[in-house]
């Protein structure tokens, strides 16, 4: 990909602190946005998707450790930050799209009560102001009677439009970076679509970046230009999305892809056998080599390196390797 | 707005029928437990004329729905029946002990409101760290300890050995007593421009209602602590931290306001909980109060007064329940309107 990285995940180890024992989530995930470049993120739920989501902008659970690694943001460690300097990326540069609508409003606040405090400290505005600012913000993400809706507390919204109002949030000012964490996974069928093309059209009228983390893999395919597979907080596989959707090259990329239901197909989707590892005590080496068909001595002792298999195309496998 | 008041319309037309069910139940209930009144008012030597005259007088003598009947009769005449206790009306009992008891009750749940909302927020604020620790054995001691042993240890410490506040009494030696204007001597004495009869009533009652107020002090406290640290996990803090709001708004507006929803539920009832717990802390005090009237018509079999305690106690909760419902439809919005 050309042009210069906006943002770069190294090497990051966050494990989290439970009264059962350290449960060792992300196992080195690294990751890279360049600038106005649309990023897919695919992977079951529970590998750690949300948790690298959440590292970025440093809002994680008050148990979480970062162990190791760094997120680069435009040359600086988001993680060395000064709190001035976070407050700033969180005010103007990144913005999360949350994957609950629901329980990412709080319930006791009007919409407009939230968006005014969010628009205050970001920008610094009247009150008139801040709110011209809101109801356009709620107008851009297609919200019928802005108005109301700022008038309202988030109960007597729809789902589907609590996920508008999200991704209103999102776009207030002029952001570099949109994080989407599964932003239609828990809305109706029927407003999931809706939801998607408004969020794909907008990103792609403003030109930012965008991480799309989903389980809807076609809707990750026709909208990413990179995309990232992740299993039990690795990276296994990346490279440009027409790339690993056509050609996929771990095993696990290759289950997943063929989890995908046909509506054509007169069988149901296979599935993977097991399921993600016990993070308190992870397998060694390639952490998917429980569940692989074509397990080697050297999977169960270290973890491989990426190959670059075409242009551009790598994998975290030692089928690879052989060569 | 509109909505509120509807709201709490309805919540007041719902105490009627609750009111009206307790004094049945508390009616027959005081009758038909054993023991006969007019025997315990009269003395064990009193000839049977006398006691048939106390029954007469109670209307013991008439079947039980008549003396009920009767009973609402005289109620809408402002007449709650004749004690045998203190040989007069008990609406005259009620006016001369109610206000003390309120008054004191009024101070002590100050201070549970205030005692649970700071130790709450500062366990809440340093969960699991060194404040929190300490606040958290301080309300299980607070919870365990029944508030007569505090008030026999308040004694003891504060004004026995370091002679702050005085032992017992509403008043010191010598202080004459306001004049009766509303039956509250706090604000009779401030009334009638007494700051120092003011000053002095209060110096008695801050021992007594601090050791009232600190079971469900301690209670609250840990409710809030609790609904605070759930509450700073959740995805919706999570949002506006990551929007850039600082710490200091998302804890004290943010996380605060869902944790007093619950605990403001259970803060009316332990406040509207003290007048029937105040009896020890009464006599531990010498207070002039109602919880005493209350426990000391209870032990004379006063059948009259038992009933006018239990109701009274009954429409305080009913009130209590009111105020809860209102402040928390106030701060929860989804309450509030899914009722109306």
């Amino acid at each position: 990909m050309n042009g210069e990285p906006l943002l770069e995940i190294k090497d990051l180890h966050v494990g989290y602190k439970t009264h059962m024992g350290i449960s060792h989530v992300l196992n080195g995930v690294h990751l890279t946005v360049h600038k106005g470049e649309r990023v897919g993120v695919i992977g079951e739920s529970g590998s750690g998707k949300t948790t690298t989501m959440k590292s970025i902008l440093r809002i994680l659970p008050s148990n979480a450790i970062i162990k190791k690694g760094e997120i680069v943001y435009n040359g600086k460690d988001v993680l060395k930050m000064s709190n001035e300097e976070l407050l700033t990326i969180r005010r103007k540069k990144i913005s999360m799209i949350f994957q609950d609508p629901t329980s990412a409003l709080n319930p006791l606040f009007k919409i407009g009560q939230i968006m005014l405090d969010i628009i205050k400290y970001s920008y610094n505005l009247e009150e008139k102001d801040a709110k011209e600012m809101a109801l356009k913000a709620l107008k851009e993400a297609a919200l019928p009677d802005p108005e109301r809706v700022f008038d309202s507390y988030p109960f007597q919204l729809s789902g589907g439009m609590r996920q508008r109002v999200c991704i209103a949030l999102a776009l207030i000012g002029e952001r570099e970076l949109i994080i989407a964490d599964e932003p239609t996974t828990n809305l109706d069928v029927t407003i999931k679509a809706q939801v998607l093309n408004l969020l794909t059209d907008l990103v792609k009228k403003k030109n930012v970046g965008w991480i799309f983390v989903s389980q809807a893999l076609g809707a990750v395919r026709e909208n990413v230009d990179r995309v990232y597979v992740m299993y039990a907080g690795n990276i296994i596989e990346w490279g440009p999305s027409e790339k690993v959707f056509s050609n996929p090259l771990h095993p696990y990329t290759q289950k997943l892809l063929e989890c995908v239901p046909k509506l054509t197909g007169k069988e149901f989707a296979k599935g993977i056998r097991g399921r993600i590892p016990n993070y308190f005590h992870p397998p060694s080496g390639c952490r998917f080599h429980p569940r692989c068909d074509y397990i080697m001595d050297n999977c169960k002792k270290n973890i491989p390196e990426p190959v670059e298999v075409e242009h551009e195309h790598f994998v975290s496998c030692y089928l690879y390797h052989r060569r | 707005m509109n909505a509120i008041w509807k709201y709490v319309g309805k919540r007041i037309l719902y105490i009627i029928p609750t009111l009206i069910g307790l004094s049945i139940l508390i009616f027959v209930l005081s009758r038909v437990l054993p023991g006969d009144p007019a025997r315990m008012a009269a003395g064990p030597n009193a000839p049977d004329w006398v006691i048939e005259q106390i029954r007469h007088q109670l209307r013991l003598d008439k079947p039980i729905w008549v003396q009920y009947y009767y009973w609402w009769v005289d109620l809408f005449h402002g007449d709650l029946g004749y004690s045998i206790y203190t040989k007069r009306s008990v609406t005259v009992d009620v006016i001369e002990y109610l206000p003390a008891s309120l008054q004191l009750i009024f101070l002590a749940a100050i201070f549970e409101i205030l005692g649970a909302l700071a130790l709450g927020i500062i366990a809440g604020r340093y969960a699991y760290r060194l404040p929190d620790n300490m606040v958290r054995v301080l309300a299980y001691i607070g919870i365990s300890v029944p508030s007569f042993v505090w008030g026999l240890l308040f004694q003891l410490v504060f004004a026995s050995l370091i002679p702050l506040f005085p032992t017992h009494g509403m008043y010191s030696y010598g202080t004459i007593p306001p004049p009766r204007i509303t039956g509250f001597s706090l604000l009779d004495a401030l009334l009638s421009g007494r700051i120092d009869t003011f000053v002095d009533i209060l110096w008695h009652m801050i021992l007594p209602a601090f050791a009232l107020s600190l079971g469900a002090m301690a209670q609250d406290a840990r409710i809030i602590r609790a609904g605070m640290v759930e509450n700073t996990e959740k995805e919706h803090v999570a949002l506006v931290r990551a929007y850039g709001i600082p710490e200091r708004t998302i804890f004290s507006k943010y996380i605060l306001k869902p944790s007093l929803v619950p605990a403001v539920t259970v803060m009316g009832m332990d406040i509207a909980s003290l007048l029937g717990n105040a009896f020890m802390v009464e006599l531990i005090y010498q207070w002039p109060g109602f919880s005493r009237y209350g426990i000391n018509v209870m032990l004379n079999k006063d059948i009259n007064g038992i009933v006018a305690v239990v109701l009274v106690i009954g429409i305080i909760f009913a009130i209590a329940n009111i105020i809860v419902d209102v402040v928390v439809a106030y701060l929860d919005p989804r309450i509030g309107r899914r009722a109306s």
